[in-house]
């Protein structure tokens, strides 16, 4: 438990290697070798496989100062050995909170962006309504409306285009948090593995040496047994994830290579544009219903299903004619389940929605 | 959602205890007998039938 003191100036090998993978990304950019695309695609790597060496290097203490002074019995060494894959725990939660709280700003802009589109696209409805309402004879009228439903147009694209960049980033987000909480998971579980064998040699063959490879303690089998787990599995984990939207970012912000197939190169993309489109539809899906059931929301009792019910049940008597309508939504919509069912099942909020929106309910957007 | 012959079945699992009543009495008020269990977590299973 004497350890802080004597690691002033620690450098470790992955400390350097992190440190010098970092330099020369950023050299290479600036030397042109780099867009900003593939730059982001480089940090986001990096930022995991430094976690991931954050996490391997205090689980296994592949390299610690030097002890000024080793002291203490059995008991000591198996605390030093918990606290260490503490540290490891606490700063992996602290990394966990930051990307959590840039997924929340990323959704509110998300949110924001589909507001505005939204917005756009209502404009240039009521413009297009505007226009069919105006007698052919006005030639005049007509064709000062449709310039400027032209000019809505165009910023209808334009806000569309903000929101798939925002899903696109939500989408980024949420998949390094999940791939954050994964190795997070991993070694929480890895500790408590590590506190039950810890427990088991307590009063055994846990002794201080200061030549030892994990600070001066010699651990028992089962316990070099369970770190070796913990560590295959962060390692698989961060060498296993696939970048493929990152990559596919990379490629559809960047320009054509002069020796790829051009013909090659536009089937690739137009794969790339699937593989974002389905990842931002699978973020946006989720997002949804977030906001669909508010904040601990719960079985059931999200605003569209609340709508529902009222307009079924107005005062809280039934009535008929609306009962009537709902099934004709239920039969347009094209949804299976009854509506005792469709309001009561969670995971039919997406069919509740288009249910809703054909009955004309606000909170069902 | 099974439909035996004129009868509709409804079977609903995991229901937590504050949104039973609801559930319950939705599928009531849609003409539908209820049948309720506590499952071995402490939520609830609801089993509905009516005449299609």
């Amino acid at each position: 438990m004497r350890k802080p003191w004597a690691s002033i100036g620690l450098r470790t090998q992955s400390i350097t290697l992190m440190r010098d993978a970092l330099y020369r990304l950023c050299e290479a950019y600036y030397n042109g070798q780099l867009s900003k695309a593939q730059v982001m695609l480089l940090l986001s790597r990096s930022q995991d496989l430094t976690a991931a060496i954050v996490a391997v290097e205090q689980l296994t203490g592949a390299v610690v100062a030097q002890q000024a002074a080793l002291s203490g019995s059995a008991g000591a060494s198996s605390a030093a050995a918990l606290v260490s894959n503490a540290k490891a725990l606490e700063q992996m939660q602290t990394f966990q909170k930051k990307k959590a709280d840039e997924l929340t700003e990323a959704k509110k802009k998300q949110g924001e962006a589909r507001t505005a589109r939204d917005r756009n696209q209502k404009a240039v409805d009521d413009k297009q309504n505007e226009i069919d309402s105006t007698p052919a004879s006005d030639m005049q009228k007509r064709a000062r409306l449709e310039k400027e439903r032209d000019a809505l147009k165009n910023e209808l694209s334009a806000s569309e285009q903000t929101l798939a960049q925002e899903d696109s980033n939500v989408a980024l987000l949420q998949k390094q948090l999940d791939d954050i909480t994964r190795v997070t998971d991993t070694i929480a579980s890895q500790l408590d593995s590590v506190i039950t064998s810890a427990s088991a040699t307590a009063a055994g063959t846990s002794v201080l040496g200061a030549s030892s490879s994990r600070g001066g303690l010699s651990l028992n089998d089962a316990s070099v047994e369970s770190i070796t787990l913990g560590v295959k599995e962060i390692v698989t984990t961060v060498l296993g994830k696939k970048y493929i939207v990152e990559t596919c970012t990379a490629l559809l912000t960047n320009p054509r290579p002069p020796d790829v197939d051009p013909v090659e190169y536009q089937n690739t993309l137009v794969l790339c544009y699937q593989v974002i489109r389905d990842a931002a539809q699978a973020e946006s899906k989720i997002s949804q219903k977030m906001i669909g059931e508010g904040v601990g929301g719960h079985f059931g009792s999200d605003h569209c299903s609340a709508a529902i019910r009222s307009f079924w049940q107005p005062g809280g008597i039934i009535n008929p004619v609306n009962r009537a309508q709902i099934d004709a939504a239920i039969r347009q919509a094209g949804v299976k389940a009854s509506l005792p069912v469709l309001m009561n099942t969670e995971e039919l909020l997406d069919d509740r929605r288009k249910v809703g929106l054909i009955l004309g309910l606000p909170a069902c957007k | 959602m099974g439909n035996g012959g004129n009868v509709e079945v409804e079977l609903i699992v995991d229901i937590p205890t504050d949104k039973l009543q609801q559930t319950k009495q939705d599928f009531e008020n849609d003409g539908y007998k209820v049948k309720v269990v506590q499952q071995r977590s402490g939520q609830w299973a609801l089993a509905a039938a009516k005449s299609g």
